[in-house]
């Protein structure tokens, strides 16, 4: 957790924000959704209150208005239509920017424009209101209470006690703005500052917090909401909220708006709910204690007790008891999360890297030493290890649905602005993969779902003229497929134009004019520097300096990139990155003098090679793997190794596939498997196609890690034939 | 920590003292503005701080005042508040200090900018 509170105030912002764009945009399906509502509520509500901790007055103001509105939503008084959507996403925006403003500078006052938009905004939020009254900040709790119907109720005081900790200053707790911002959440009726320790400090240190509040309070808001307002405190703070005496009406719709985040017994429940004093409690848990004692006989429900007691109504407790099912389902669901600097998890994932390759160096050592004993627990402490290793990269596992999400936003108001309709569908959010593959798939996505929308799909009236409904698709897909992570972009638009595609190659000098290509290899011309079928370059993209740049990125990360379109039909865009940058399974195995590692997901399997098998044509080389051609190439011709003793008599064949290709590998020696630390070349080998890093083994000696990708292509074309279009593609 | 511009002055009465704060009354200036006043308050049987000046209070600030008047009181001087200013009068409602420190509050001028300096 990050020390500075503005720091946690903005990433809890950045995050709440980022919720509310999500719903909002899915609007259509969540419109219905009480839990999207209430979710939708309680993240406006959290800015403000955090934003009033930190005394953010723009901030708490604006975000007051959406408060209310999105109040009146939630009580069924306002409809969460496409329009109201269309505003409330507006204001998120004009929150974020708010937000970003007060915390670099608090007391800055508004520049004009920005006021100006805050107040249209205000007004169309207003625009299909009943309640159009400007509800200033102080009046909340009054407003709040007339609207629920009772009008408001005497004896409902909470009563709030304070005692902050001596080092509540140090932190930077203000305890007073706690009580300013109080004042927004209801009608603070009584105060009374607790001086004792003050007197009684012996010394006394200016700079200890030794103040207390006990504080009356009239509010609508439920306990949850109160406590929100002391969320900054909690730390450095004894807090102590008792809820007021309240009606029986009420406590179904308290017990319902409970707060969800903590798993609370019935009696407390029911006690939070305002519906059972703690006397009545106590009585009816000593009655529970006093009752049964006999042998084995299970203890009576507290729930019977108190309905037998006539403290509380059969209809009550039942909805405390659906209530708590449903709180419990929730935490089942979203398991505590611990906030981890990436870094830590960085250095963590370093440490287990060094400890695969010093037990490996271990094994190597008990190996040679021949000791038994030393073996079996190097087996079992190598289990451990590799389980380390597996459970230290999941966590740093994120699922990608988050990256996909952000393009909703894309999706709609670029198409928008072009004057098109798109639907976004998005599938396999659940999909995980290392946090830093994504970050360096964040922008390349981008670029190619633009691509889509400007490119890809066709304007309305285009697609109407070709048969095609008006609102164009746009599919984001991800799914796990051999250690890689496999994402799709298809769109049902235009696709390519392949003789344009051709021309405009030629035109640049990428392709003579008389090379036959395949479909396939046509288009991958896309990402050769400099192209764009589109005639005319927009703002978004066009310019052809996009998809070059695309698969350079993707490359960096040991990823491919592919594409397959058909004209008129649509595209579908195909990367396959890596899970994880850090640590693989390996298949050792030796050509020449040299050890060599493959990653172990793509190895198929090993087979002899029978000298009859093969076969050398034109440079390429196949062999007959069971009545199929596989392609294969030789490492040792590969890396023009000098042969390792008698080599021509026996050689090994690695079955290796990328996607949906074989290639085979041919080796000198197959030595099994290694938990490989993967390292990057450096500078100047970077360049090398069919090497993607190198890993220290358990000897001390230096390994290649294969690029399989690059293998399979090779060995497809050839190994010294590349065409010429492809030496433009590298 | 920044030398206060704290005046003193000894007024006709008696041996009392007469403080007028700075524009700052917070965190920053608690440790410092404590002793002094604390040592004042030791030599004088009575002592005024004059908090017209004051733009800026917080819960420091307040806890000060608080435990010179506690000192006060126990060592039976008498601790004066006077010249409040529109944030310390503020300040002084939300805790609902007022009558703990018993000093008559007189509003200063509407104007805010007005009140800094003469509110006496």
């Amino acid at each position: 957790m990050s020390s500075d509170p503005i720091q946690t105030f903005l990433d809890e912002c950045g995050e709440l924000l980022a919720v509310m764009e999500d719903l909002l945009l899915n609007v259509e399906s969540n419109a219905d959704d009480p839990e999207a509502i209430n979710t939708l509520f309680r993240a406006v509500h959290t800015i403000k209150g955090s934003s009033g901790v930190f005394g953010f007055e723009h901030v708490v103001h604006f975000t007051h208005r959406v408060e209310s509105v999105m109040d009146q939503v939630r009580a069924g008084e306002r409809a969460l239509d496409a329009e109201l959507a269309a505003v409330l996403l507006d204001c998120r925006d004009h929150i974020s920017q708010l937000v970003e403003l007060a915390a670099a500078d608090p007391a800055a006052a508004l520049d004009a424009d920005l006021e100006q938009h805050g107040q249209a905004l205000l007004t169309a939020l207003d625009g299909g209101s009943p309640a159009t009254a400007a509800n200033a900040v102080t009046t909340a709790g009054v407003v709040e209470a007339t609207r629920s119907g009772g009008g408001a109720i005497e004896g409902n005081n909470w009563h709030i006690s304070l005692r902050f900790h001596a080092d509540a200053f140090r932190n930077g707790i203000d305890p007073l703005s706690f009580l300013r911002y109080l004042r927004t959440v209801g009608e603070v009726r009584d105060t009374l500052t607790v001086t004792d320790r003050i007197r009684d400090a012996q010394p006394f240190d200016p700079e200890d917090c030794l103040l207390g509040f006990e504080i009356s309070l009239q509010s609508q808001a439920n306990k949850g909401e109160i406590e929100e307002v002391f969320a900054f405190a909690q730390d450095d703070c004894e807090i102590v909220i008792v809820p007021p005496q309240s009606n029986t009406g009420e406590y179904l719709a308290l017990l319902d708006r409970m707060p969800e985040d903590e798993l609370l017994r019935l009696g407390e429940m029911l006690l939070g709910a305002g519906a059972l004093t703690q006397r009545e409690l106590d009585q009816a848990l000593a009655a529970q204690n006093t009752g049964d004692q006999g042998e084995g006989a299970a203890t009576r429900p507290l729930g019977e007790i108190l309905v037998e007691q006539n403290s509380v109504a059969q209809p009550v407790l039942d909805g405390a008891l659906q209530k708590q099912g449903k709180v419990k389902a929730k935490l089942q669901r979203d398991a505590q999360l611990i906030r981890v600097d990436a870094d830590k998890l960085g250095q963590l994932i370093n440490l287990v890297g060094e400890l695969v390759t010093a037990s490996a160096a271990t094994e190597l050592l008990a190996r040679s030493e021949g000791s038994l004993l030393l073996q079996e627990s190097l087996a079992g402490m190598n289990k451990l290890v590799s389980e380390i290793r597996d459970n230290a990269l999941t966590l740093r596992m994120v699922q990608i649905g988050e990256t996909f999400s952000r393009f909703r936003r894309v999706v709609r108001d670029l198409s928008r602005e072009l004057g098109k309709s798109i639907a976004l569908e998005i599938d396999g959010g659940e999909t995980e993969l290392d946090k830093t593959v994504v970050e360096s798939l964040s922008d390349p996505l981008m670029h190619l779902v633009r691509n889509a929308i400007d490119h890809g799909i066709e304007a309305p009236a285009v697609r109407a003229a070709a048969g095609k409904p008006e609102q164009g698709t746009i599919q984001l897909s991800a799914y796990h497929d051999s250690g890689s992570i496999v994402i799709t972009i298809t769109d049902d638009g235009g696709g390519l134009n392949l003789d344009k595609l051709r021309d405009k190659a030629v035109n640049r000098g990428l392709i003579a004019a008389d090379v036959q290509l395949s479909r396939r290899e046509l288009m991958q011309l896309i990402f050769a520097p400099g192209l764009s079928t589109k005639d005319q370059a927009t703002d978004l993209s066009g310019r052809g300096v996009g998809m070059d740049v695309v698969k350079r990125n993707i490359e960096s990360a040991r990823g491919s990139v592919e594409i397959d379109s058909e004209l008129g039909r649509g595209t579908t865009i195909t990367i396959r990155l890596p899970l994880t940058l850090a640590i693989i399974d390996g298949f050792l195995v030796g050509s020449g003098n040299e050890p060599y590692v493959v990653p172990l997901d793509n190895v198929v399997e090993c087979v002899e090679l029978q000298k009859d098998d093969w076969e050398v044509r034109s440079g390429r080389h196949y062999v007959n793997l069971r009545g199929t051609v596989l392609p294969f190439v030789r490492l040792r011709e590969l890396f023009s190794l000098a042969p390792h003793g008698n080599a021509e008599e026996r050689e090994n064949l690695v079955v290796v596939r990328h996607g949906r290709e074989l290639a085979g590998l041919v080796v000198d020696r197959l030595e099994g498997e290694l938990q490989t630390v993967i390292k990057p070349l450096g500078e100047m080998l970077a360049g090398l196609r069919v090497v993607s890093g190198a890993t220290v083994m358990g000897n001390g000696r230096i390994a290649m890690i294969l690029d399989v990708e690059e293998l399979v292509r090779a060995a497809s074309r050839g190994t010294k034939a590349l065409a010429p279009a492809l030496t433009a593609l590298q | 920590m920044t030398e206060q511009h704290t005046e003193r002055q000894h007024g006709t009465t008696g041996n009392c003292a007469r403080v007028v704060m700075d524009a700052e009354l917070t965190i920053y200036q608690a440790a410092d503005t404590h002793a002094r006043l604390l040592a004042t308050l030791a030599d004088s049987e009575a002592l005024e701080i004059d908090l017209s000046g004051v733009e800026e209070i917080d819960s420091a600030g307040v806890q000060v005042l608080i435990h010179l008047k506690e000192s006060a009181r126990h060592e039976a001087r008498t601790l004066r508040l006077v010249g409040h200013s529109r944030p310390v009068i503020e300040v002084l409602e939300l805790v609902k200090l007022e009558s703990f420190f018993g000093d008559p509050l007189v509003l200063p001028a509407s104007d805010p900018t007005a009140s800094r300096g003469d509110g006496r």
